[in-house]
């Protein structure tokens, strides 16, 4: 039996602004084992990234709130510990990469320098030390010349490498849970390919868990081993992969795969594209009662308006929020 | 066979870097560089590379919203480079282009009539308001939008609607050619599959050309007749699709091919993985531009420029090793 490392139960998080409340978490659960890498996917503005800040206890408050809910980490509540104890978590247990690196790096700090920042935090290195260990981090994610790198400014590495960076930053601390949103979707699909394997490597090098946030159902499909799919703030699905794929069951995540052009399949059939009709639903306003897929869901009937489907097991490990099941 | 409908003939741009105090030119950006491809009447020919390599330099050149460094294009009998200001504006009826950003190549100040009606206004194509009107709501309800939209601005619409309307304005002026730069690159998936199957029925409807630019393989595989592959200002790889993609000569096209994420849990590929980044179009390497990060290179491939060679009917290939 897997060892659960995190617990996500009914996570709800929101925010106030002038134009009203945006729900852009609400009611998320799931779980993520030691070791394995879980995959979240859905479209724009679903709630991923809220989720992960969520966990991290990053969001902006205010305007943003966690309104209900508990992450349960190595059995104790996240949301329940002091800023202090949080502090201790965050980078040195559980860290994060952004999807944007350049973002998340201080410009006016050398690469090294920022490395070594949380070896010391957390490790107590002194400044030698710490640097000693920022040019091995940086040979770890295969970075040419890491001496000299190590005295270089963000603005001087191309995305590729900076992502390299982000990646040395957030594993310096050995983190038992890597939290990693949208780590390669603002680059090419060749340092793509050399970034997750990256990841792959040093998961399996060091033995920790990720939280592998993408919208691409290719990078889900290669390196998780279950997923979660995401739609307007909730869970609809969650499966393993290999499950998933083969036997989607939301309506949602059955439409989503079909509407993937895939070159795989290419050479033997040319076919058009299936759609799902409409648009996703803005998360901004007076929450309303139904299925949240409905108005786009082709079997949906008048009843599934009026009330919310719950996440439930239809099989082992296989879980969906429809009425249909 | 079919008379090409356009030709680029060793089309080039290099955009200057100026510095110091007398703005001096200091570099240049080899964007394009020596780029020559034909696209035949109702085809669509997809355009593909790594962020960079000079795509969109590519479409806008042909349009002359960037001006060639080099080079020249010819639409039909016309050569477009040589063209004055008033002639441009003729053939910009025939040429149109529709942008990867939705929100910013819609002008947030006009409505959706305006912004649709505007191009029948500029060439005459509608008598009067109430001509112009009924054209512009026939032009929503080809894009599968609908008169109520009329009154509304770009920002009360979604992305893929946005796109809609991008679309739309194309159309008005009844284009032979559409220069489609990352068209759905900003969608969400099953926003996407809408638009492309929207681009397809049009093509078969009104006869279009498409040169379709995305970075997006599995897409451009799904929409085009015919592929190119660019990397670094250079066209490496030409081919029908289907044979590009089952069949790719180029190390560059099958690393490119190798690298994209199956959708299937179930099939596991041979992944090329290369080495480093790419070069600065500053100052590209020599010889083949491919070279530096090549896993089949030679050492003679630093040296020899590389030009495209038929290897199969319609399929060329730009390296010695290969081809
Ligand atoms: N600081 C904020 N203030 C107000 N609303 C916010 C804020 N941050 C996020 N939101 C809203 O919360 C919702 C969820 O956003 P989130 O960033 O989690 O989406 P996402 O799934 O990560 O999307 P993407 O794939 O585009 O990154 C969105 O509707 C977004 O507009
Ligand atoms: N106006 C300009 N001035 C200077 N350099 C430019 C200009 N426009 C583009 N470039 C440079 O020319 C090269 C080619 O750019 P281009 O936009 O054509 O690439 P692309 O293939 O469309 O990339 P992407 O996939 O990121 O859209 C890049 O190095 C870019 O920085
Ligand atoms: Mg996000
Ligand atoms: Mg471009």
């Amino acid at each position: 039996m897997a060892e659960r490392l995190l617990e996500v139960k009914d996570l709800t998080t929101h925010f106030f602004t002038d134009d009203g409340v945006v729900r852009a978490v609400d009611g998320v659960s799931f779980h993520v084992d030691k070791g394995e890498t879980l995959g979240v996917v859905g479209e724009s503005g679903c709630g991923k990234s809220v989720t992960a800040l969520s966990i991290m206890r990053l969001i902006p408050q205010p305007p943003g709130q966690i309104v209900r809910g508990r992450i349960d980490y190595n059995g104790r509540n996240l949301l329940e510990l002091p800023p202090k104890e949080m502090r201790k978590i965050r980078g040195k247990e559980i860290s994060m990469i952004f999807q944007e690196p350049m973002t998340s790096l201080n410009p006016v700090f050398t690469v090294g320098e920022q490395i070594a920042e949380a070896l010391r935090l957390h490790e107590g290195l002194n400044r030698r030390d710490a640097l000693d260990r920022a040019i091995e981090m940086l040979r770890l994610v295969h970075i040419p010349n890491a001496e000299r790198r190590v005295r270089e400014y963000p603005h001087q590495l191309s995305g590729g490498m900076r992502q390299r960076v982000m990646i040395a930053m957030a594993l310096s601390c050995s983190p038992k849970l890597l939290i990693a949103d949208e780590p390669t979707t603002a680059l090419d699909v060749t340092i793509q390919a050399q970034i997750l394997e990256l990841l792959n490597e040093l998961k399996a090098r060091f033995g920790m868990a990720v939280l592998l946030i993408t919208h691409d159902m290719g990078v889900i499909a290669e390196t998780a081993q279950r997923v979660i799919v995401m739609y307007a703030a909730q869970v609809v699905e969650e499966a393993s992969v290999r499950e998933l794929f083969k036997e989607p069951l939301h309506p949602y995540t059955q439409g989503l795969l079909r509407s993937i052009p895939r070159i795989d399949l290419a050479a033997t059939q040319r076919r058009r594209l299936q759609t799902i009709p409409g648009t996703v639903p803005t998360l901004r306003g007076e929450a309303r009662p139904g299925c949240r897929f409905a108005p786009r869901c082709e079997f949906a009937r008048p009843a599934h308006f009026d009330t919310d489907p719950t996440l439930k097991d239809v099989r082992p490990g296989h879980k969906v929020a429809c009425f249909l099941y | 066979m079919a008379e090409a409908l356009l030709r680029v003939r060793h089309l080039k741009k290099y955009f200057p870097i100026r510095g110091g105090v007398f703005s001096r030119e200091v570099a240049r950006v080899h964007a394009v560089d020596d780029v020559s491809f034909d696209i035949r009447p109702g085809e669509t020919l997809g355009l593909v590379g790594e962020s960079g390599c000079g795509k969109s330099t590519t479409g806008r050149t042909i349009l002359r919203l960037v001006e060639p460094t080099a080079g020249e294009v010819w639409f039909q009998e016309r050569n477009v480079t040589a063209l004055d200001k008033r002639a441009l504006r003729q053939i910009r009826k025939e040429m149109q282009i529709i942008f990867q950003d939705p929100y910013a190549s819609l002008n947030p100040r006009m409505t959706v009539r305006s912004i649709i009606g505007e191009a029948l206004v500029i060439h005459k194509l509608a008598r009067g308001r109430r001509e112009r009107e009924e054209r512009v709501v026939q032009l929503l309800e080809t894009v599968g939008l609908s008169a109520e939209h009329l009154r509304r601005y770009p920002h009360e619409f979604s992305g893929g609607q946005r796109q809609r309307i991008g679309i739309a304005r194309a159309l008005a002026v009844s284009p032979k050619l559409i220069v489609a730069d990352e068209p759905v690159s900003a969608l969400d998936v099953s926003i996407q599959a809408q638009i492309i199957n929207l681009l397809e029925e049009l093509q078969q409807k009104f006869g279009l050309t498409y040169l379709f630019i995305a970075h997006d393989l599995s897409v451009v595989e799904h929409i085009s007749t015919r592929v190119a592959v660019m990397y670094l200002g250079k066209l490496v790889e030409v081919a029908p699709a289907k044979e590009l993609y089952t069949n790719p000569k180029h190390p560059y096209t099958e690393a490119l091919l190798s690298a994209v994420p199956i959708p299937d849990p179930a099939m596991r590929r041979r992944r090329i993985l290369l080495e480093g980044d790419v070069p600065s179009p500053i100052r590209p390497p020599s010889g083949c531009r491919f070279h530096t990060r090549c896993p089949i290179r030679v050492p003679s491939c630093a040296e020899n420029d590389q030009l495209l060679k038929e290897v199969a009917p319609g399929h060329w290939v730009a390296c010695q090793v290969r081809a």
